[in-house]
């Protein structure tokens, strides 16, 4: 038997609505999560990676519209994926984890009614059962005193167990793929590595399908099995996280994997990636990198599409990955 | 050894905050901090959220007077009230340059504003001088008519810097100058204030969360706790030998090329400066805790230049229960 992907995203586009034009943003993303699988999402601001998980959960911002592509769900345990609308995914399959905890939280309720009130709302629940449920689940993510705390008003917790609350409210819903966008960046390295130890745990004792967005290449070597580099609106580099971050193959994520200062390399001048990304409005069908590359020739200038991500192995879109790879190695 | 351009001695600072509807207390943000910044030094100062750093550095900058201690400028200590040419030494750079820098204020306008204020350069002077301090940092005349909004996020960080050399300052104080940069920009950014450090011989006190950033920035690192400085030296010797269980906590929760899954993690989260625990402050989330820790305060143990306010300093084996990974990271070397 071959195992389903949960989530499967295929061909997502996504414009910005304006008077005269509409320019892509998304152009083409296509990727797909298994059971207990982590897909990273990494890429520099801007480069739509937010936008992605953000058009999956049918959460994007006023003016902004998907238009195209399919995303299939998977609602029943070894069930293929079928087709599901934007607007109906919440809470049947899918939850999200922002990087601002108090996005996901009522600011005027009480953190375990808000829980239990997620949970009633699936149907099936009395009214006990979903506040003892709602206590679990908050022992689950390591808030002390669950019961307590059961009473508390998003402002009365500190950041970092403000984020275990709004991973407990993500769970409460059962969700098969939880989207994790950027859920540890407004927090302090000690609590970064206990919510990522969380969502670890929650992944692999609940088979949980993970996508995860982050700025942080670091953390997505902690968390992610899978990684794909975003630039300009595609994804460019896919693949087993060590083969993508060690060898990257197309020349941006080479870049931008150097320009991260680690704790364990040679110390040495900082490096950085010049220029910046062009703006939607002027992405065209070459090579998006074209003017940052110091590899750049006229095949550069031709079709360079981004890639399909629902493949295995370790794939790049740029046209030299083939007579780079080695290069680029060695740098 | 350098001279010290800056000297904090037994620093305090506090907030008066409400607890209750009508009862007000005073929080310690800093406690008796002692610290030095060598002329042409970078100093990095890291803690986790709220441990005081950002406080600390406003009140070197002079935007909040200490509640007790001093801060000396060149061995002269300054007044509650800075008089200008004082304050003009000592400039700061923040984290969000969107917000730092004038919406409505073109490049030059911004620029404009500290060289006629101070009276540094007389005003047909001025445009010249703007643009000599954007070639600075390494941006062009094309920039001088810009509006902030039509610059890149670092574009707009090295224009906050530039503004903050137009006084020609002799410290900067850089207050998570980078947080808000992609990696790929921030690179540019962080060579740019150690090359004006060479260039200039500033002064830099650089504060960030990132620990790999400040290995890669500072010559010397002090690490801030609940209000204290728990660690202190040179960046190559804390990092590879770090004397303080908190220091090796930090280290420990960064991520790292080496370790696939997070290392063990510290319990619990930093308690508030609202009830800060007896003895040593660390102790109620250190995994090295013994009963002394909670009763007596730390001794400040010396090797080198590196300064630790811990009992068991260097020493995770003396401590009760040696965490496995804590403790087998670091390898402890006795102290006679």
């Amino acid at each position: 038997m071959t195992s389903h992907p949960l989530l499967e995203v295929d061909g997502l586009r996504v414009a910005i609505r304006r008077q005269d034009t509409a320019p892509t943003v998304l152009d083409g993303v296509s990727f797909a999560v298994g059971a207990s699988q982590c897909l990273g999402i990494v890429g520099e601001s801007g480069c739509g990676k937010s936008l992605t998980l953000r058009a999956v959960m049918g959460l994007l911002p006023p003016g902004i519209e998907r238009t195209g592509g399919r995303i299939r769900l998977s609602l029943q345990p070894g069930a293929a994926p079928s087709d599901v609308q934007a607007d109906q995914v919440a809470g049947r399959g899918l939850a999200m984890v922002f990087q601002d905890s108090h996005a996901s939280l009522d600011p005027t309720m009480r953190v375990g009614t808000f829980i239990a009130e997620t949970v009633r709302r699936r149907g099936g629940t009395s009214r006990s059962d979903a506040r003892r449920r709602a206590v679990e689940l908050l022992a689950s993510v390591g808030v002390p005193d669950p019961k307590l705390r059961f009473n508390a008003y998003p402002h009365e917790l500190s950041g970092g167990m403000r984020q275990r609350v709004a991973i407990a409210l993500a769970l409460a819903t059962d969700p098969r793929v939880l989207l994790c966008d950027e859920p540890t960046t407004a927090l302090d390295v000690t609590l970064q590595a206990q919510i990522l130890r969380l969502l670890d745990t929650a992944r692999a004792e609940r088979g949980l399908g993970m996508v995860f967005v982050s700025h942080d290449i670091a953390v997505i070597r902690q968390i992610a099995d899978v990684v794909a580099v975003m630039y300009a609106g595609q994804i460019i580099e896919i693949g087993p996280v060590s083969d993508v971050l060690d060898r990257p193959r197309h020349p941006y994520a080479r870049a931008l994997i150097d320009a991260v200062p680690s704790l364990d390399g040679p110390v040495g001048p900082f490096r950085s990636v010049p220029g910046s990304p062009p703006a939607p409005i002027d992405y065209g069908s070459a090579c998006r990198f074209l003017d940052r590359c110091g590899h750049r020739d006229t095949a550069c200038e031709g079709v360079v599409n981004g890639i399909d991500g629902r493949g295995a192995g370790h794939r790049s879109a740029c046209v030299h990955s083939g007579t780079l790879a080695s290069g680029l190695e060695a740098t | 050894m350098s001279r010290r351009v800056i000297e904090v001695e037994g620093l305090v600072a506090e907030y008066p905050v409400r607890v209750g509807f009508f009862r007000r207390r005073r929080v310690r943000a800093v406690d008796a901090v002692d610290l030095h910044l060598g002329r042409g030094e970078i100093l990095g100062l890291v803690g986790e959220s709220g441990c005081g750093k950002s406080t600390l550095a406003r009140v070197v900058v002079g935007l909040a007077s200490p509640s007790a201690g001093r801060v000396l400028l060149d061995g002269v200590p300054v007044p509650s009230r800075r008089p200008p040419e004082m304050r003009r030494r000592v400039q700061m750079i923040y984290q969000d340059p969107g917000s730092s820098l004038n919406p409505r204020r073109t490049v030059l306008q911004t620029l404009a504003e500290p060289l006629r204020r101070h009276r540094l350069v007389p005003a047909e002077g001025i445009e010249g001088r703007a643009l000599e301090l954007l070639e600075m940092v390494g941006l062009g005349r094309r920039q001088l008519p810009a509006l902030p909004r039509e610059l890149s996020g670092g574009q707009r960080q090295r224009v906050a810097i530039a503004r903050a050399l137009a006084v020609e300052p002799e410290v900067l104080v850089a207050d998570e100058a980078v947080a808000a940069l992609d990696a790929s920009v921030a690179g540019a950014v962080l060579n740019l204030l150690r090359d004006l450090r060479d260039r200039l011989g500033l002064t830099v006190l650089f504060i960030s969360h990132d620990l790999a950033v400040v290995r890669g920035l500072c010559d010397r690192v002090a690490v801030m706790y609940l209000g204290s400085v728990v660690e202190e030296g040179p960046v190559s010797e804390v990092f590879a030998q770090p004397g303080h269980p908190y220091t090796r906590v930090l280290l420990d929760a960064v991520p790292s090329r080496g370790r696939r899954h997070p290392g063990v993690a510290v319990r619990g989260e930093p308690p508030s400066p609202l009830h800060i625990p007896s003895g040593c402050r660390f102790h109620p989330r250190c995994p090295e805790a013994t009963a002394l820790c909670g009763e007596s305060n730390p001794p400040e143990a010396r090797r080198n230049a590196q300064r630790v306010m811990c009992h068991f300093a260097w020493r995770p084996e003396h401590a009760a229960e040696p965490h496995g990974q804590v403790s087998a990271r670091t390898s402890p070397t006795r102290t006679a």
